[in-house]
């Protein structure tokens, strides 16, 4: 095929010149014969353009030859490109029937974080009570030995609960199943009593906790307040849980013209960076801060970052190992 | 000059009180009577009394409204099936709506209908023309063919088909008080007002063109002699393609549609594989014409990320300085598949041209309606088609 290509082109481009030899020849027989001027002007003119159709011929077959070679490599780089796309597709397709069968898991999973969190929820509070009526004195007396234990088992038995709740509600952010009740509130009155509670904390680690910014003119936000209080407590505890005693935490609340912004500063162990992309994903804990404290679940900056976007606003942070951690949230402003 | 809109929504198990709240919603925060309602919602609540709660607040007001595959208003896809509903009060738009029934019967006559009704009307002040036809039954590419015969060749058309939550059962469509199924339900907006259309998909071709050898309406016999289902066949392997004969509307092959290059837009025209046959024909969600060339095209987050923006740019800019007012989206259900979880980024996208607070209704669609690249200002060359996976913007403008 290419060959007669070849061929073919030879004989197109060849036409001309190969016309003007024969001219030529025809020209010199005729002029043996006769004295007539004209066939040895035509024999100068045929043999000057036949030379001159020659070169141009060499020329451009040389050029039609290499396009033709370019036209070659780009047919078997567009044959190569069209089975790549193939190759794409069919990996996009296994990749994604893949991202398919893992989202199925996920979901299972989640049902069953759900289930067993639901299940184990009814008898740690029945433990709780029971505990409880015990440590009453409900049941008799207790020396003090027994009252010690059973104190560290309601402590435990807290903490299963508070993980299980944690479960539970990040479950139900994950699959936005969490109900909202908004209402226009002044944030002072909820930080209030909020900080209320948190410094009670905060003095057993002779941490002390900084409010600046109060401001009773400061524009009223719309939010679900049980919702802001769990932020805001969870912000708290984190700051308190991981700040050596003696430290601080710097409160500020500022507002623009379309948010309010919420900073809380501490001087605590701080989040190595490496580890800062995986500081809102679910059961997340840094491994400085596992070492600090062994409680906790993981959840809490997951929960606290869901209710933050349903509210609108927006959850971030500034740290670095050992030189303390300062989260910023903000929420939309009622007009 | 005054124009204001507002949207409502609202989910739950009472088919109508989720209509009444949805429209109470809306015109509590209008705070005026409106003038127009459009109701979009999801097929699982009772149609009829979802329709009876609307009307319960919104009493004599004009309303049109579809189901849907999927609501979307300012805040976003709705998260779970609901009902949207958009209050309109203008001084400068007269609203005026008819419908055009059994589409099944002919597709155009009811196009045709529709159009001339609402001409009728609204006389000749009118300017625009929002459709919402039911596409289960009939071919929509033939419908809106009615609606120009009607209108005119070069007649701004934007539009969504109605949708029912990716079931492909039965979709239907509401004017007044009463719910249809099968018909085509027709808005005309007249008087002097600003409009822009933003329309734009961002599929990209992946394999080489193809020439349609065979086809007949909106059915693809044969792509270069050979039965049509060879261009998935080359592409998704035969274990993947035969997937396509199972499954209606196959969620890997909505994500691999076929384009249609077409004079009047930079981008092909897009259509989405429904069903395939025995015999390798596919049955695509519009008419493919025979004799012109086709290929498989890829989308991407991205991309369509790209171009939700700049469709909405371009339908801001046809506005010439008028602030946005109210936005429609007519926005393909494949859209949505291919986004997932992602899709509020679309929404959002759209909303960075269009105004984070610009009151915004619209629905996941079984194909668009509108003016090929969104050309509403030359009508020499506002071309009305029918789309598939496309995001149509209408934004109405003061």
């Amino acid at each position: 095929m290419e060959k007669y290509k070849k061929l073919e082109i030879i004989f197109y481009l060849s036409f001309p010149f190969t016309a003007l030899w024969l001219f030529s020849l025809l020209a010199l027989a005729f002029m043996g014969h006769t004295d007539n001027l004209f066939w040895q002007y035509a024999l100068i003119f045929s043999a000057t353009f036949a030379v001159i159709f020659g070169l141009q011929f060499l020329v451009l077959y040389k050029e039609i030859m290499s396009r033709l070679t370019e036209a070659n490599a780009l047919q078997k780089a567009l044959q190569s490109q069209e089975y790549a796309a193939k190759m794409l597709v069919r990996r996009d397709l296994e990749l994604s029937r893949a991202n398919e069968k893992l989202r199925e898991l996920d979901a299972v999973k989640s049902n069953f974080i759900s289930v067993a969190a639901h299940q184990l929820r009814t008898p740690l509070t029945s433990i709780k009570w029971t505990i409880n009526m015990i440590l009453n004195g409900d049941l008799g007396p207790l020396t003090t030995e027994q009252r010690g234990f059973l104190m560290k088992g309601y402590e435990s038995n807290e903490r299963m609960i508070i993980l299980v709740n944690d479960m539970l509600t990040s479950d139900r952010a994950e699959s936005d199943k969490l109900q909202y009740q908004f209402a226009p509130i002044q944030i002072f009155d909820l930080m209030d009593n909020v900080l209320y509670e948190m410094t009670i904390q905060a003095n057993k680690k002779n941490i002390t906790i900084e409010l600046e910014g109060r401001d009773a003119n400061l524009p009223r936000v719309t939010i679900d307040t049980e919702k802001i209080r769990a932020v805001l407590q969870n912000l708290f505890e984190n700051a308190i849980k991981y700040t050596p005693a003696g430290g601080k935490i710097l409160v500020k609340v500022s507002a623009d013209k379309t948010s309010l912004k919420v900073t809380i500063q501490d001087t605590g162990i701080g989040i190595p960076e490496e580890q800062q992309k995986n500081v809102f994903n679910r059961f997340f804990r840094a491994p400085n801060a596992v070492k600090t404290q062994t409680d906790g679940s993981g959840l809490g900056l997951f929960i606290t970052k869901s209710i933050i976007e349903k509210h609108g606003g927006k959850i971030w942070f500034e740290s670095a190992q050992n030189k303390g951690a300062t989260f910023y949230f903000t929420v939309p402003i009622t007009h | 000059m005054s124009l204001i809109a507002q949207v409502g929504i609202s989910d739950g198990e009472d088919s109508y009180m989720v209509g009444a709240n949805a429209c109470q919603n809306a015109v509590d925060k209008l705070g005026e009577d409106p003038d127009l309602i459009i109701v979009f919602a999801s097929v699982q609540y009772d149609q009829e009394k979802m329709l009876s709660g609307v009307r319960s607040v919104s009493k004599e007001t004009l309303l049109v409204g579809s189901s849907t595959a999927g609501e979307i208003t300012t805040a976003g896809p709705a998260k779970r099936h609901s009902v949207a509903v958009m209050a309109i009060k203008s001084s400068d738009i007269q609203f005026s709506a008819a419908v055009g029934e059994n589409i099944a019967a002919d597709p155009r006559v009811a196009g045709q209908k529709v159009a001339a009704e609402v001409r009728k009307l609204a006389g000749d002040k009118l300017k625009a023309f929002i459709m919402l036809p039911d596409v289960l039954v009939g071919n929509g590419a033939d419908t809106v063919r009615g609606v120009l015969d009607s209108l005119g060749e070069h007649f701004p058309v934007v539009g969504g088909a109605s949708g029912d939550d990716f079931k492909f059962v039965k979709t239907y469509q509401y004017l007044n008080d009463k719910v249809y199924s099968g018909a085509v339900v027709g808005l005309g907006l007249a008087g002097s007002f600003k409009m822009g259309i933003g329309v734009k998909h961002g599929w990209i071709p992946i394999s080489t063109p193809m020439k349609v050898t065979k086809s007949s309406g909106s059915v693809l016999h044969e792509l270069n002699g050979q039965p049509a289902i060879n261009i998935y066949k080359n592409y998704f392997g035969e274990e993947e393609a035969q997937q396509l004969q199972k499954e209606t509307l196959a969620k890997l092959a909505i994500t691999y549609p076929l384009g249609i290059v077409v004079t009047g837009s930079e981008e092909m025209l897009i259509r989405d594989p429904i069903s395939v046959d025995e015999h390798g024909s596919i049955t695509c969600a519009a008419e493919i014409p025979e004799g012109s060339s086709i290929q498989l095209m890829i989308g991407s987050y991205m991309k369509a990320i790209e171009v939700a923006q700049i469709a909405a740019e371009n339908a801001v800019a046809q506005l010439e300085g008028a602030a946005p007012k109210a936005v429609i989206i007519f926005n393909c259900i494949a859209r949505n598949k291919l986004f997932g979880e992602r899709a509020g980024d679309e929404i959002s996208a759209i909303q960075t041209a269009v105004g984070t607070d610009t009151p915004l209704i619209g629905f996941y669609t079984y194909g668009e309606q509108a003016p090929l690249g969104g050309e509403v200002r030359n009508l020499d060359k506002c071309n009305p088609a029918f789309h598939n996976e496309t995001v149509v913007i209408c934004v109405l403008g003061e």
